[in-house]
Parts: structure tokens; C-alpha cells; sequence
């Protein structure tokens, strides 16, 4: 039996955005296009667009990929507008280096909005399949079934696909890389030097600072967060003093968004922000399966709501059922009570 | 200028999902997601602005969309159209395609869409809909401001982003604050029930089952590694918090 009879149809490219206003992060990206191909043991490929890093590169072979691409051009810089991105990816895809002997490939981008908008305008055009925000894809040797979380997450989408080109993004679980295993062959990234202009579009985004202070979401060890239950704006404004005096990113959810509590960059959900910290504390949220749905998997829910019966508490590692308003001024003196204590 | 608003609705998230025994569709009325209505209260602020500007609103499916019809009639566009297509049509390409040429036919400036088009949970639809017909894309617009020009915005972390629509493009409208959908007056809400609309069947073929489709209901599932719930005096449960909060532990 030789050893391309169960070879799976697609290859897997795992593709990184490094240009633009908000670069993707490598390993995580790698990391989920390694968790796709591990079951049929099939090697994964990164294609990077962006200067060429040795920093990027180790961090792709130590998440799992085995083929590393550069793709460069000098419109690729940290002004870089979607447009060309998708121009930039669509010719990387485009070169005969990365076509190989033409077998499609699975693109995977990082679950963000950013690369979940590259991930459909390049499926159509480059005339391949938009397979959407999944949440599992199986590989098999005759294509792929890729599902997806659909109606709220209350339901699951099962869609199977031939030998064509397909695009899409899952979201996974952050944390540390895994370690490249001994023998893995890794060979040295590839530089694609592209060519021409890339295009800009018609209608040019202007860019200028906000007056955003808060931590970002994505990176975030802990992520202080309110729903409903906190009632308005002030309360969001104890929930901010807990979230600095932690060092937390504060999030919101979509509830509190259309409240106008907390602005939409921080709204945490199927509809937001996926967000994978090491503690979620859920505060006044009830614990809907949207919300659910932008917190990771591993991520350790901390719940503090006045309802018992909540359903945030079936995924809480800890809760306390109880009144924020009551609760919270107490852990804020109480967090500073601590620390005091453990630096005299 | 020609506003299009592109509706699908979603499933009723306060009714059991009915999944019909196909296994591909969804059975019962739709209603509007809350990027529905901010898609197309995005298009009439626009058109308070601009006296000229006409607005347009398309509510996809065939079955399950009357009330959708009725709710957006009762705003007053200036043509409301139910486009004939399978709703929900999942495939965001062949959703952008049954789109597209329904747009075409509109003869639009500016085509408004929620940021998610019906019950798949992602955003793939708007902009697969842009490149269908070839124009420029602005995804996650939070609001318009119409004092110099028209200009879109959105917030991306520290930064706010904006363009001057001065050429047709397609749009993704996301919740925020500032465009809550307003309250319809009631006599527009009666003269909703019987207001006439116009039915226009997809100019595409809607294809056999080839992509196996099946849906299935889920029970949310999380891995869970211990669930504990604090007790004893409140002082000192949030003294264990806190603790908890810093180390990672709950100290007993």
C-alpha cells in the first residue's frame, strides 16, 4: 500500500497575515491548521505575508509547519489595507512555487474579522469555496467536510467538499506552542518575492487614532467581563477599575453593546471577539451559548451572578452567586488588601 | 443616491430551532437579527440626510419572511422586494451569487447588509457579496456621518477607520449604540399590514444537494474542569476570589 492511498485531497496552507494594521499572530494561526491535519497526519504548510522573519518562521515550525513561505512585496507594510492583502494573498496563491502540481489546498486564516473577510473575497477570486468560521474540518482523501456552529451555535452545519480550493477560519485555543517533535523535517522558508502593484481600492480607508485606552482583548490574561445584569454605564465603570486593578482587558457582551455601556470593539462573543485568556470573569452575564462562543475552550470561567440558576455556572471553574454591587466593591478592597499584603 | 438593504432575519432564538426533516432548512417565521436593523437604520439616516436618496429593502426566502416584510414595510422604504431564494442558504458564495444578481437588477449605490446574512454565525456573505460584484468593501460599519459628505466608520482597536462614499460599494453594518433601530410610527405600523411589496424570483438556479448538507441541533459544550460555588459569609468568599484571581487557585 503505498503511502498516497489515504493522502488526503487538500493540502493544508495555513495563511498569515504579518502586514497590515493588525498582524496576525503566527503560531496561533499554524496552530489550528496542525490540529486539521494531525488526525490524517498530513503536513502543514504556512504561507506568511510579510518581510521574512527568522522570529515568524521559528514560531511557524514550532506550531507545526513543515513548508514555510514568504511572500513580499513593498506595499506589504504595517499600513497595509485589506485590499491588498487579499491582492497580496491572492497572488502568493497565484505563484507557480506555491501551485505545485496543482492539488487544492485548504486555507485556513486566523478566526478574526480581518481574516475572516480575506478568507471569502479570496474564495471567490480565485473560484474556490468559502467554507465560513468553522468549527471542525475533516480530511479525507476524496475532500473535506468542514462544520460549522449556525442559528446562535444552537445547531451544527455539516458540508462536504470535492478537490477544490477552499477557504475559511476556526477558532481554537491559544497557549503555548508545541514542541517541534525530533526528526520533523523542517526546511528552510521560501521567499516569494511578488510582483507588479498592488491594487488599492476605490474607496480609500482614512485611518486615525481613537481615543481607545483600554488593554486589548486578544492577548489578555484575564479579561474582566459584564453582561446585562450590570445595568448601565456605571457599572461598567466599577468593572473597569476591577479590570485595571488585575491587569484584565474589560469586555462586554453583545447585550451591553446595543446599551451603548461598552463600545462594539469590546463585545465578546459569537458576533465579537473570540478571546482565549487564562481567566474569564463573567460578571451580571447569564451565559448564552453567543457568548459562549467567543471564549475558548480552556479558558477558566469565573462567574459572578445573582441568579442561581444562571447557566453561566455550569461552565464556571468557580462562582459566586451573589450581587455585583455588593460583590465587587469588596474583591476591589480585597485585591488591594492582597497585594499590599504580598509585597510588604 | 440608491441605498439597497439586503434581510434574511434568523431564527427566533426565544422558539425551539425546528430543523425541517430535510435536514437542510429551517422550518417558521424569521425575524430581524440586530444586524438586520441596523443595516437599515443605517439606510435611513442616510436618507434623512440625503432627501434624494431612495432606499430599498430586500428580504431573502421564499416562506418564513412575511413578517420580516411587514416589520421593514412599516418604515416606509421606497420599494420593499422579497427576493425568491432558499433562506437560509447556506454557502456564503451561492448566498452571494442569488444576491448579487438581485442587486444587479436594483440598479444600487449603496448595498447595506448585517454583518452576519442569516443564521450562519460569521461574516462571510458581505464580503463574498462585494467581490460577486466587483466593488470595494467596507465590513463592521458602526454608523454613517452625513456633515461633509457621506462618511462611514468603524473602530478597529485604537483605531477609527473611515471612507467618503462617492462610488458604489457594499457594506457590513454591525451593532453599536448609535444605530439602534428606530420605533416605527403606528400608523405606518397599520398601513404595514396590507402594504403591497414586490415578489422577484432569483435569477439563480437553486442547485441539488451536492455538498451533502445537514444540520443538526447541539447542546453547548465546554470542557469543565471543576465547578465550585463559593460559599459561607460573603467576606469570605471574596477573600477565595481574589485569591483566586491572582494565583489560580482556590485556597480551601
Amino acid at each position: 500500500m503505498s503511502a498516497d492511498f489515504q493522502r488526503p485531497a487538500h493540502r493544508i496552507i495555513a495563511m498569515v497575515a504579518r502586514a497590515g494594521i493588525q498582524p496576525d499572530d503566527v503560531a496561533s494561526v499554524v496552530r489550528i491548521a496542525a490540529a486539521v491535519a494531525a488526525p490524517v497526519g498530513a503536513p502543514v504548510e504556512a504561507l506568511i505575508l510579510g518581510e521574512p522573519s527568522e522570529e515568524d518562521a521559528r514560531q511557524a515550525a514550532l506550531a507545526g509547519a513543515t513548508d514555510i513561505w514568504f511572500a513580499r512585496h513593498s506595499d506589504l507594510t504595517d499600513e497595509a489595507t485589506r485590499d491588498r492583502l487579499v491582492s497580496a494573498f491572492a497572488l502568493a496563491l497565484s505563484h507557480p512555487d506555491v501551485t505545485g502540481e496543482g492539488r487544492p489546498a485548504l486555507c485556513l486564516f486566523a478566526a478574526t474579522p480581518a481574516g475572516e473577510e480575506i478568507a471569502a473575497r479570496l474564495a471567490v477570486r480565485l473560484n474556490g469555496v468559502a467554507i465560513g468560521r468553522c468549527t471542525e474540518v475533516a480530511l479525507a482523501a476524496d475532500g473535506l467536510t468542514a462544520t460549522s456552529a449556525v442559528c446562535g451555535g444552537r445547531a451544527q452545519l455539516a458540508a462536504s467538499y470535492g478537490s477544490v480550493w477552499c477557504f475559511g477560519s476556526m477558532r481554537g485555543a491559544m497557549g503555548p506552542s508545541p514542541v517541534v517533535a525530533p526528526g520533523m523535517p523542517l526546511r528552510a522558508p521560501t521567499i516569494l518575492q511578488l510582483g507588479g502593484r498592488l491594487p488599492e481600492s476605490a474607496a480609500p480607508v482614512r485611518r486615525t487614532p481613537s481615543n481607545a485606552p483600554d488593554t486589548p482583548l486578544e492577548h489578555a490574561r484575564v479579561v474582566v467581563s459584564g453582561g446585562r445584569g450590570i445595568g448601565g454605564a456605571e457599572g461598567f465603570a466599577l468593572l473597569r477599575q476591577l479590570s485595571e486593578s488585575l491587569g484584565a482587558a474589560l469586555g462586554g457582551s453583545l447585550p451591553t453593546v446595543d446599551a451603548g455601556w461598552i463600545p462594539v470593539a469590546r463585545q465578546i462573543g459569537q458576533s465579537g471577539k473570540f478571546v482565549a485568556p487564562d481567566i474569564y470573569l463573567a460578571v451580571a452575564i447569564s451565559g448564552t451559548p453567543q457568548h459562549l462562543a467567543g471564549i475558548g475552550p480552556n479558558t477558566r470561567i469565573v462567574a459572578i451572578n445573582s441568579d442561581a440558576e444562571a447557566d453561566i455556572f455550569r461552565f464556571a471553574e468557580i462562582g459566586i452567586v451573589g450581587d455585583w454591587r455588593i460583590v465587587l466593591p469588596a474583591l476591589l478592597t480585597e485585591l488591594k488588601r492582597q497585594t499590599t499584603a504580598a509585597s510588604s | 443616491m440608491n441605498l439597497v438593504v439586503l434581510i434574511a432575519g434568523i431564527a427566533d432564538p426565544k422558539l425551539p430551532l425546528a430543523i425541517a426533516p430535510d435536514r437542510r432548512s429551517l422550518e417558521g417565521e424569521r425575524i430581524a437579527s440586530p444586524f438586520d436593523e441596523a443595516a437599515v437604520e443605517t439606510a435611513l439616516r442616510i436618507r434623512d440626510s440625503l432627501p434624494s436618496a431612495t432606499v430599498s429593502i430586500v428580504v431573502a426566502g421564499e416562506t418564513g419572511s412575511q413578517g420580516l416584510i411587514r416589520k421593514f414595510a412599516a418604515f416606509r422604504p421606497d420599494r420593499i422586494i422579497r427576493l425568491e431564494m432558499a433562506v437560509p442558504c447556506w454557502g456564503a458564495r451561492r448566498a452571494a451569487r442569488h444576491l448579487a444578481a438581485a442587486v444587479d437588477g436594483l440598479g444600487s449605490d449603496v448595498v447595506l447588509v448585517g454583518r452576519e446574512f442569516g443564521d450562519a454565525d460569521d461574516g462571510a456573505v458581505p464580503p463574498a457579496l462585494a467581490e460577486e460584484l466587483g466593488r470595494p468593501y467596507f465590513g463592521l460599519c458602526q454608523g454613517v456621518r452625513t456633515t461633509q459628505g457621506m462618511v462611514l466608520f468603524r473602530e478597529i482597536d485604537r483605531f477609527e477607520e473611515s471612507i467618503t462614499v462617492e462610488s458604489p460599494i457594499v457594506v457590513s453594518v454591525t451593532n453599536d449604540r448609535g444605530n439602534r433601530l428606530r420605533h416605527p410610527l403606528m400608523k405606518n405600523i397599520m398601513m404595514a399590514r396590507t402594504a403591497p411589496f414586490e415578489a422577484v424570483a432569483s435569477a439563480i438556479d437553486r442547485p441539488a444537494n451536492e455538498n451533502g448538507l445537514s444540520i443538526a441541533p447541539v447542546e453547548a459544550q465546554r470542557r469543565v474542569a471543576a465547578r465550585r460555588i463559593l460559599s459561607g459569609p460573603m467576606e469570605t468568599q471574596v477573600t477565595q476570589l481574589a485569591a483566586f484571581l491572582r494565583e489560580g487557585e482556590v485556597m480551601a
